[in-house]
């Protein structure tokens, strides 16, 4: 049995999550990541969007562009709201704040939904053929692969540029002696 | 014979005649007399012309029952249609990009063979595809975002390790103020105006501390996750005034031909963020007339029966909510930019006047003229908060392009030519037909669209405004004639194209009816539309493909970027500590700024020019003087200012002395006399970049 407020649920507790990720001393980046894209992103306009559009069947279309465009404006005016704090802006203010609101707009669509029914007609469900995967892991790894490329394109690049200008281990040695050149002039 | 081949031809004419008042009568308006009188008078060919037009604008119904049979009603499963083999085709353009960005790196020639068929790869087969009937709505929406993301990381590639693009380095600075202070509004001598419009630095912020990602990982999240908002946001704007899942593809599809959406609108800086937040706005107030105007017929009878009771309360609610998601976003879109902003507030009020004439319900009342007064109140109140530089900062820009205008029309100046690098670079003849080609085609079309959209449309009052504001692109095109204004161009086109894409969207589904839409068709519309992105690239990339990556070239800001400045920045911070005041040419000045941690002087910041000091080929009591008004510490030199002739047309800053105007490059000596100066000290020489010290010269002692 699906549960009526499962959106929230997991909302709250990716929220929560932040909070406790925010106040541990260290930090691994990947999971960093992964949480900090949907607070940021997501939570805040999706849960406004439920709260202010609760009685309204939205598409997943309209619901997607109301989450990321609420999200980024409330992101926005929550950066004026912490600049006016003392702490200012930093993980931590930004995890109580984001979680904060996510976690008030989500008791708040909870309250407005009971007593009513799961809306909408049966989402249309998306379907993969064997085919279509393929072609979507191919055309994901092709894309990863394209930027891959370009990255160590302009790494090596880079490394050529300080080899032929003859500085590339020079920088290190200076000090902050004046009239001293770092390296020889290739003028 | 003649007698009867007159005859004949007349009996033929009069039957060219009565077939066009038939067409003309089929589609629902009755040729009227007096235009039956303009056409008599007409050549036969002329007329003909003129009745196919009509006829194809006046069709009441070009996408047949396509409009109607919505995919997805009660359907169980979404229908891919060509989304996985058009992803697919889409990154093998990403990887002929890529390899072009490749060679180009290492001074290659190949990027026009692997560069321009790779952007094309992207966008034509989902061009041809848009155009035709057979997608879903999900496959249209899907096929788009996977367009602009494949675009966007086409940005991404020329440089997926460190910020490259100028704008992009006021930003960071920006961003790193913020992210070093933990608070908004401070200072920033390379763009002032940057930290009173701090949007994007407060999303970039959020995203970084949480996820521990570098200023500049997160900024492209940032401006990745704008990009699908921008789309996703014309998408569903599109549709609602248009009523058409294809109209809205198309539209958007042609909004991606806008000179600036593949580099400009995807780099890191504040527009890029506030272009889809205010498309998000329009799309929010889109369904305000059909509400109002709903609200307005139930008013009367609303308090007599229930079931009109409950649904006006219906829409009063959806009106507000509505309303209050376009009065947040619009708050936070002051925030970001300020152009974007007054745009937005311009159009508002456009809107609001055209709403007012068509009547359709009291303008007092109208959420729409209460959300234009709350945007120009807002944007007043940032204009107006103390210390906030942008109405000097735009209207110094704005000041400089009229006048250059001014004099090109008086005849007091010559105008800028067209095709003409200012490095000397001819520009080839495939690229001016291109480029040309690309503006002359939406010039040609705009007319026809906007008939279209008068016979259709007209009584949306959006649709009204979008015509509007499209008529400013044809004007806006005398500004290619001068030197600063030409960029003025190109940065409203980002604008004016959100009006243009729709307005071309309904001219292309009217003139081309899915009744008759063959493959020919399709493959000309696709082909049209990809010399119009295509011209637009070159229009943006500059002389040489200048945007793309490639080996140094003097003052072309993504092509002068390179490891050598960033170093010297590098060890400007290590050994001189930040927040030095340095004088120095346009590029280093950002590298200075933002690697190094410098404080630059600018003439922005502080109205010095500094250029004289460079140039000279003494150092004179002016130079001096201005040295020592500056406070400035350090110099820092790039001695290859003296190989070659400035891609931007200016060394320091576009208002220096010989600004567009240069014929040689700055003189050697010139760039080298502070070596023999006994009180100005070399401090850093790395072969082309040299620091100097002019504390001893100056007693400027103190940092700021």
């Amino acid at each position: 049995m699906r549960l009526k407020n499962l959106d929230l649920i997991v909302a709250l507790i990716i929220s929560a999550m932040n909070v406790v990720w925010a106040l541990l001393p260290s930090h691994t980046p990947a999971i960093g990541i992964i949480l900090a894209l949907p607070l940021v992103f997501v939570l805040p306009g999706y849960t406004l969007t439920e709260a202010m559009f609760h009685k309204r069947a939205l598409e997943a279309s309209h619901r997607l562009l109301l989450s990321l465009g609420l999200s980024l404006a409330i992101d926005i005016l929550g950066g004026l709201i912490l600049n006016m704090l003392p702490a200012g802006l930093q993980a931590r203010s930004w995890a109580v704040l984001l979680g904060l609101l996510t976690a008030v707009f989500s008791l708040l669509v909870g309250y407005l939904r009971r007593g009513t029914q799961l809306y909408g007609a049966q989402s249309a469900r998306l379907r993969f053929t064997i085919y279509e995967f393929i072609l979507f892991g191919l055309a994901t790894t092709v894309a990863i692969l394209s930027v891959q490329y370009s990255a160590i394109s302009l790494a090596n690049s880079r490394t050529q540029v300080l080899h032929n200008s003859g500085c590339s281990h020079q920088f290190r040695l200076k000090k902050a002696v004046p009239s001293v050149s770092v390296c020889a002039a290739s003028r | 014979m003649g007698t009867l081949s007159a005859q004949y031809h007349q009996t033929e004419q009069d039957s060219v005649v009565a077939q066009d008042t038939v067409l003309l009568a089929t589609v629902g308006r009755p040729a009227s007399t007096f235009s039956h009188k303009v056409l008599d008078k007409l050549p036969v060919p002329v007329r003909h012309m003129i009745v196919a037009v009509l006829t194809r604008v006046r069709d009441p119904e070009p996408e047949g029952s396509l409009a109607n049979s919505q995919e997805g009603a009660g359907s169980p499963a979404i229908a891919l249609g060509w989304l996985p083999i058009m992803t697919l085709t889409s990154t093998l353009g990403m990887l002929s990009v890529a390899y072009a960005y490749n060679n180009s790196r290492y001074g290659g020639t190949v990027s026009d063979t692997f560069f321009l068929p790779g952007v094309l790869l992207i966008f034509a087969p989902v061009v041809m595809r848009l155009l035709s009937p057979a997608p879903s709505r999900f496959e249209r929406i899907s096929l788009l975002c996977v367009v602009g993301i494949c675009l966007y990381l086409v940005k991404v590639m020329t440089s997926p390790l460190y910020f490259s693009f100028y704008d992009e380095f006021l930003h960071w600075r920006t961003a790193d103020d913020i992210a070093r202070s933990g608070h908004l509004f401070g200072e920033n001598a390379l763009l002032p105006v940057s930290p009173d419009y701090p949007g994007l630095e407060i999303v970039t912020n959020a995203l970084s501390t949480q996820s521990g990602l570098s200023t500049f990982q997160a900024g492209i999240v940032v401006i990745g996750v704008a990009r699908v908002v921008m789309i996703l946001a014309l998408f569903m704007l599109n549709e609602q005034i248009m009523r058409s899942a294809r109209m809205a593809g198309i539209a958007t599809i042609i909004y991606m031909t806008n000179p600036h959406f593949l580099f400009f609108d995807a780099q890191f800086a504040y527009e890029s963020l506030a272009l889809p937040l205010i498309t998000f706005v329009m799309f929010a107030l889109a369904p305000h007339q059909m509400i109002s105007v709903r609200l307005n017929r139930l008013e009367p009878i609303a308090p007599l029966i229930l079931f009109a009771k409950a649904r006006r309360k219906w829409l009063s609610s959806d009106l507000r909510w509505i309303t209050l998601t376009a009065w947040i976003v619009l708050g936070a879109a002051v925030l970001t930019h300020h152009v974007t902003d007054f745009f937005l507030d311009g159009l508002l009020i456009l809107w609001t006047l055209v709403y007012g004439f068509l009547r359709l319900t009291p303008l007092y009342r109208s959420s729409l003229a209460k959300t234009a007064l709350l945007g120009v109140l807002m944007s007043v109140a940032g204009i107006v908060r103390m210390g906030n530089p942008v109405v000097q900062y735009i209207s110094s820009f704005l000041r400089v392009a009229v006048n250059e205008l001014g004099h090109v029309l008086a005849g007091t100046s010559s105008a800028k030519p067209l095709f003409v690098s200012y490095n000397g670079q001819p520009t080839p003849l495939w690229e001016r037909m291109l480029t040309a080609s690309s503006v002359a085609l939406i010039l040609l079309c705009l007319p026809f669209g906007l008939l279209c959209l008068w016979q259709r449309y007209r009584s949306n009052a959006l649709s009204c405004t979008f015509g509007i504001v499209a008529l400013f692109y044809p004007l806006s095109q005398v500004f290619r004639f001068t030197n600063v204004g030409g960029e003025l161009v190109d940065r409203a086109a980002a604008f004016l194209f959100i009006p243009i894409a729709s307005v071309l969207a309904i001219f292309i589904t009217q003139f081309w009816s899915t009744r008759r839409l063959s493959w020919k068709h399709t493959s000309l519309i696709s082909c049209a539309a990809s010399v119009v992105f295509l011209g637009g690239i070159i229009l943006a990339s500059g002389p040489s493909f200048a945007l793309l990556p490639g080996p140094y070239l003097v003052t072309a800001d993504n092509r002068s970027i390179e490891p050598e400045g960033i170093q010297a920045a590098m060890w400007a911070r290590s050994y001189l500590g930040p927040n030095n005041r340095m004088a120095t040419d346009r590029i280093n000045q950002i590298l200075m700024g933002t690697y190094g941690e410098q404080r630059l002087v600018t003439g922005l910041e502080d109205n010095v020019d500094v250029s004289a000091i460079f140039t000279s080929s003494s150092l004179d009591p002016d130079e001096l003087s201005t040295l020592r008004s500056a406070k400035v510490h350090y110099l820092v030199v790039d001695l290859r200012l003296a190989k070659a002739l400035p891609l931007e047309g200016f060394y320091f800053d576009e208002g220096e002395s010989g600004s567009f105007q240069y014929t040689t490059p700055i003189d050697l000596e010139a760039l080298t006399k502070f070596s023999t100066i006994p009180q100005i000290n070399r401090v850093f020489d790395s072969g082309d970049i040299v620091i100097y010290d002019v504390g001893g010269l100056i007693n400027a002692s103190e940092k700021p």
